[in-house]
């Protein structure tokens, strides 16, 4: 795996990770509603997606790294 | 509370907003510590936190209140009457204010709240999402159990003839306690009722909604 790969991905990971932040931050900020609470779901669900994308990649790397 | 998670939410995203800025921090050992941190650990933390903070908003009762559909129940915790079961707890304040919906219409049973968190998850798809009934109603008639939990042991009510002469049967849900104390939300009338002036709901007072 290249390394523009990795930063790649990084990228990707981040502004799904960074996305998930904002918008949690903004619920958190809002006052109690249905609404906010989807909203939450949301920001939760873009905060998973990015984690898991970098993990997935960074336990590629580590696997192709080898021991 | 609130803040301090505000504050790792924001801290988080800060972090994040370093490493999509310098990618090239992550060549060195360190930087890879800072991704693993700034892209899962904070990141998971946030979402934890955030998760409890928003079940526990889910119970109060500005939640409850801001889907349209549960205005009138609202506007029955403010009428002016000694009658009326939840104007008579809310505006004596016999229930924490700012939770007075999860009060009453959570069953106090070891799944309790679990259940009631399956059902409001569903009442909040059908607010957004679905068809409301033109009708709300309760799933089950309601369990004295839901009274008695505080109610049981409290002296006015263990002194009261009336209610020792048929402990038992309220005790075994024979006798409901609805069946004396029967003006509920009455949402069909509840719009032409007189409001007690001093009667607020939290988040729309002056006093902010603490009870």
């Amino acid at each position: 795996m290249t390394e523009s790969s990795m930063l790649r991905t990084l990228r990707r990971a981040g502004w799904l990770v960074l996305l998930g932040l904002l918008v949690e931050a903004a619920t958190l900020l809002a006052p109690p509603s249905p609404l906010s609470f989807f909203a939450f779901l949301l920001g939760g669900g873009l905060i998973l997606l990015g984690s898991a994308l970098f993990l997935w990649r960074l336990a590629r790397q580590g696997s192709a790294a080898g021991p | 509370m609130i803040l301090a998670l505000l504050a790792l939410v924001l801290g988080a995203a800060l972090l994040v907003a370093v490493l999509l800025a310098r990618p090239q921090l992550t060549a060195s050992p360190g930087g890879k510590v800072l991704a693993f941190a700034a892209l899962f650990l904070l990141p998971a933390m946030a979402l934890v936190g955030g998760g409890q903070e928003h079940l526990s908003r889910a119970t109060s009762t500005q939640f409850c209140l801001s889907c349209h559909v549960m205005e009138p129940y609202g506007k029955s915790l403010l009428v002016d009457s000694e009658e009326a079961l939840p104007a008579v707890h809310f505006q004596n304040r016999l229930i924490d204010r700012d939770h007075a919906c999860y009060t009453c219409h959570t069953d106090y049973t070891m799944f309790g709240g679990v259940s009631a968190k399956m059902r409001g998850m569903k009442h909040l798809w059908v607010n957004t999402f679905g068809e409301i009934p033109a009708k709300l109603a309760l799933y089950s008639p309601y369990q004295n159990r839901e009274c008695l939990h505080c109610h049981s042991g409290m002296r006015k009510f263990e002194q009261s003839e009336l209610h020792s002469d048929i402990r038992e049967d309220l005790t075994k849900n024979v006798t409901s306690c609805l069946e004396c104390h029967s003006v509920v939300h009455d949402v069909e009338n509840v719009a032409d009722q007189p409001v007690w002036a001093g009667a607020t709901l939290p988040g729309q007072g002056p006093e902010g909604g603490k009870p």
